[in-house]
């Protein structure tokens, strides 16, 4: 018969098939795997968080715009100094070397009254633990925070050294008193939001929140140290 | 006899074919109909959001460089006022020194290069947290950059300023609410050998990462570095006057 030899052939198109088709349907597999990561409401944050970045951006332009419309269209002389002035004041309290004062929150971190003695580590506030805090409090849209009176600049460290937690050169003990100006509700939410209640909780801390319409929190008592960087120069 | 063999053969690669049939449409049908319903509609939908999104990113591309050029016009008028009187040129060097220290214009100078890395090695067994980077790491590196004595710092191209903060938000971290993705590259400006002693100090941030964790980390030192400004909403950081 001549299908004897033909079914070693069918054979080998049958397997070939088999072949392809699992190759197919791994290859398919993946490619599903890799869509999955990125799927639609991943996409929709993105974009609200393009969105809000596009916002900033335009109530930055607008400023800049402001002052530099302030600047060529001087009174006289003197005027334009003044709106030098007003930058820097705005700029300085940007960075904690001036006062600043507004609505906000206090937060105090203090011990717990202890039933019983659990021993030194469990009831220690760590550097981390306080740096945890202050990085929610301005991502929740905090302007200015001070700790204890120290304000919080742009180079501002918070460490262990030794038994003690330093903010900059400064040490800080309990009880610590965190001033902060901004919304009072949004960044009281914020705080229960992220469990700092129940998270102090367990190292024997409270943590006690008051709304306030005013609150005055100092300048930063050094002076921003400048020794290594330099603006860049356009076209250099 | 031959030809029975061959009906075996035949009848058995058969099955698993029609095996194979089968399962492939189960596969299917399961992936479609399950976690995951991609009908052409929201296939619609994803690719509009996708564009929206990198339309939206062009424009933000642009009006970053707008802000530039305006910030530009600022200072060089700010320069000529500081050239006609004598208080006005006092006037300008601390206010260039103060969006320096603040972060508000590009600076340059010399510093160091942290990169964080996720670990490339997937762990079969163990806990997978080891081998990521989170955001709490970055937090240690520049809290210790910034405590010996850093004088500005960038991650990713985000310029740190007062109100800056790394945070985690489900699987990625925003600095200064910009996603940023691993390779994390902590670009700091100060004194270079000061900077990479205290990182890798005895017990220190670095030797930290090392011993309980399981991230690629490197250390570079660097004679000239270039930091961006920060864009944001600088309007929110008002003056005590305006409140």
């Amino acid at each position: 018969m001549k299908s004897k030899k033909q079914i070693p052939l069918i054979i080998t198109a049958i397997s070939l098939i088999i072949g392809f088709m699992l190759a197919v349907q791994f290859k398919s597999y993946n490619a599903h795997a890799k869509t999955d990561s990125k799927d639609i409401s991943q996409i929709r944050q993105d974009l609200q968080k393009e969105m809000e970045r596009h916002r900033r951006i335009l109530t930055d332009i607008s400023k800049y715009d402001q002052l530099l419309y302030e600047y060529e269209n001087p009174l006289n002389h003197s005027d334009s100094l003044k709106v030098m002035k007003e930058e820097l004041s705005r700029i300085k309290a940007l960075g904690g070397l001036a006062e600043m004062e507004g609505s906000g929150l206090v937060i105090t971190i203090q011990n717990a009254p202890v039933e019983e003695e659990d021993g030194g580590y469990l009831s220690t506030i760590f550097d981390d633990d306080l740096r945890y805090v202050v990085n929610e409090l301005f991502g929740a849209g905090a302007h200015g925070i001070s700790i204890n009176g120290n304000r919080v600049t742009p180079t501002t460290a918070i460490r262990n050294v030794g038994d003690e937690i330093q903010m900059d050169t400064k040490i800080i003990r309990l009880p610590y008193e965190i001033k902060v100006i901004g919304d009072p509700n949004v960044l009281e939410s914020a705080m229960k939001l992220r469990g700092f209640e129940e998270y102090f909780a367990i190292v024997n801390k409270k943590i006690i929140m008051k709304k306030l319409d005013k609150i005055v929190i100092p300048a930063y008592d050094g002076k921003g140290m400048i020794r290594y960087m330099k603006p860049v120069k356009e076209g250099s | 006899m031959k030809i029975h063999r061959i009906h075996i053969y035949l009848a058995l690669v058969l099955l698993s074919f029609g095996f194979i049939v089968s399962y492939s449409i189960q596969f299917t049908k399961q992936t479609t109909s399950g976690t995951l319903p991609y009908s052409d509609d929201q296939w619609e939908k994803k690719q509009e959001l996708q564009e929206k999104l990198i339309e939206e990113q062009a424009q933000i591309q642009e009006l970053e460089n707008q802000l530039q050029s305006i910030k530009h016009k600022v200072s060089e008028f700010e320069k000529k006022m500081g050239e006609r009187q004598a208080e006005g040129k006092e006037l300008l060097s601390e206010l260039e020194e103060v969006r320096m220290w603040v972060g508000l214009v590009p600076v340059t100078g010399p510093g160091v290069v942290v990169v964080l890395n996720d670990s490339k090695e997937v762990p079969d067994l163990g806990n997978v947290n080891d081998f990521i980077v989170h955001e709490e790491n970055i937090r240690q590196v520049v809290n210790e950059l910034f405590a010996s004595g850093a004088e500005a710092i960038s991650i990713n191209g985000q310029r740190l300023t007062t109100v800056s903060s790394i945070r985690c938000v489900g699987p990625t971290v925003l600095v200064n609410e910009v996603k940023v993705v691993p390779p994390f590259e902590i670009s700091a400006i100060g004194g270079p050998d000061t900077l990479s002693t205290a990182l890798n100090m005895p017990q220190g941030v670095l030797q930290n990462l090392k011993d309980f964790t399981n991230i690629e980390i490197k250390l570079e030192k660097k004679d000239k570095l270039d930091l961006p400004a920060y864009t944001g909403d600088t309007q929110k950081l008002v003056v005590k006057e305006d409140l």
